[in-house]
């Protein structure tokens, strides 16, 4: 990737100076090695005084392979069960003693020992993505914290209620699991006010290009002609097309087009004004008292234990919250006004693993 | 001028970033900090610590030791530009190389990488880690 930093090089830098957020690194377990990862997150873990966690992810693409020496990419099954030993490997590693780690497993076969010591927090707290059903397994086996995109209160509670539900079977309480939703906002000084801006800022993410860019992936042709703010376009979306290859496509084209050209017929919209429609909205809008309200309910009705704010402006979109959702939180009794403990273990409610 | 923060047994980032402001303070080019993949001497990951103390510091070197044999050429560099990035320039790179059979197997291999083929260019490239 291009114009990223090396995650957990640039979060030990931070780790200097806010003396209690976490720092969580997102790093790949397909094209890394347990022993290599297990000592730098004993070592961001010690460092920090304990406020490490790992963001499992897990490459599926010959394009990342290629910056390797082993290249290629495995199928989708085979990288959850790299992942899960890997984790598990990892943690050997930080659990061991002075007789160090012999390991045979599928995926891996090593012997070895770290230079640290088990870290402040034992393991960096783990967190995974994944909505597939590798995924929502992995993530009850072996994860502490799970980012998900179902951001509306009926879906979160069918996911929060899947993943706590598959949590016995690994012989774990549903508390030891915290689920975290992506969540965008959008303030007012009233309702009206928030539904307006919310507008305003969808229009600013959907410019004319991104509508037909969003367009073309379900098309399947070149729409670089079309007219962003007249109807969608007359003819049929290619549904073999091999232009958006690689691309995320909206499973039948055709049915999608059929389905949005409805949505438009009734709403009377343009395409620009169409792809606003359909594409994701913000989590929360209103006054800050009604988004505080919002989010209280979400996780009051078991749709999320908590949030992964993603304000729609970098930097500066988080002050917002920070100044006017989290006092009436705080007013309300449901997010903390200070740090209870230094790490971020303490931070989540999530004990210490003891060593097995 | 340099100076070794080499400490075995000490992984607190206040340790290690007292010794490079004692080095700062006497306008030394840089300090060092060695790895492996060996359980012993006690340390945490190089790269690690000196981007921890990074942002406590202002103009002194910042030089880890970081291993090439069991490691992938794609992360060192990525790493190693992370740390020149959060120093604003001053990274450096002791470069090292894993010779025991102990820090070959940690990484998964049977045997450590003949001697004559860690430290030089290879003809043949190479597919594995090991």
């Amino acid at each position: 990737m291009v114009g990223r930093p090396e995650s957990i090089t640039v979060l030990n830098a931070p780790a200097a100076v806010p003396a209690r957020l976490g720092l969580a690194a997102t790093v790949n377990a397909t094209f890394n090695e347990p022993y290599e990862l297990a000592r730098r997150f004993a070592s961001l873990d010690h460092l920090s005084g304990g406020r490490a966690a790992w963001n499992v992810v897990t490459s599926s693409d010959a394009f990342t392979g290629e910056n390797f020496r082993r290249g290629g990419y495995p199928d989708h099954a085979d990288r959850y069960t790299r992942a899960a030993e890997f984790v598990r490997l990892a943690q050997e590693f930080r659990d061991a003693g002075e007789d160090g780690v012999r390991h045979r497993g599928p995926q891996f076969e090593v012997e070895g020992r770290l230079s640290l010591p088990r870290p402040p927090q034992g393991h960096p707290v783990v967190i995974q993505a994944g909505d597939s059903e590798e995924g929502r397994e992995f993530a009850a086996a072996t994860a502490d914290v799970v980012f998900t995109r179902h951001s509306t209160l009926a879906a979160g509670q069918a996911f929060h209620a899947d993943v706590k539900r598959r949590l016995a079977a690994y012989g774990r309480g549903p508390d030891e699991l915290k689920i975290m939703p992506g969540a965008t906002f959008v303030l007012g000084d009233t309702d009206a006010d928030a539904d307006e801006r919310a507008a305003e800022v969808r229009r600013a993410q959907v410019g004319p290009q991104t509508a037909i860019a969003f367009l073309e992936q379900v098309w399947g042709v070149d729409l670089s002609d079309h007219d962003p703010d007249g109807p969608l376009p007359d003819v049929d979306p290619e549904p073999d097309s091999t232009l958006v290859q690689g691309r995320v496509r909206f499973g039948d084209p055709r049915a999608v087009a059929e389905r949005w050209r409805a949505v438009a017929a009734e709403k009377g919209l343009t395409t620009r004004e169409l792809v606003i429609e359909v594409t994701g909205r913000q989590s929360f809008v209103g006054s800050p008292a009604t988004v505080a309200a919002q989010i209280d309910h979400f996780v009051q009705n078991d749709a999320a234990d908590g949030f992964i704010l993603v304000p729609h402006l970098t930097p500066g979109g988080l002050d917002e919250f920070v100044d006017r959702v989290v006092p009436p939180l705080q007013e309300r009794g449901v997010f903390r006004a200070d740090y209870t403990g230094p790490t971020l273990r303490d931070h989540l409610g999530l004990p210490v693993p003891r060593r097995p | 001028m340099s100076a070794a923060l080499d400490s075995p047994g000490r992984f607190d980032a206040g340790h290690y970033a007292a010794l490079a402001g004692l080095a700062e303070r006497a306008t030394l080019d840089f300090v060092t900090l060695d790895d492996s993949f060996a359980a012993e001497p006690g340390r945490p990951d190089a790269l690690a610590a000196l981007a921890r103390i990074a942002p406590l510091t202002g103009r002194i070197g910042l030089v880890p030791t970081v291993t090439t044999t069991h490691t992938e050429p794609f992360h060192t560099s990525i790493s190693v530009n992370t740390l020149d990035w959060v120093s604003r320039g001053r990274a450096g790179w002791l470069v090292g190389v894993s010779a025991t059979e102990a820090e070959a197997r940690a990484c998964g291999c049977a045997s450590p990488r003949a001697a004559s083929t860690t430290w030089t260019w290879s003809a043949a490239p190479s597919r594995s880690p090991c």
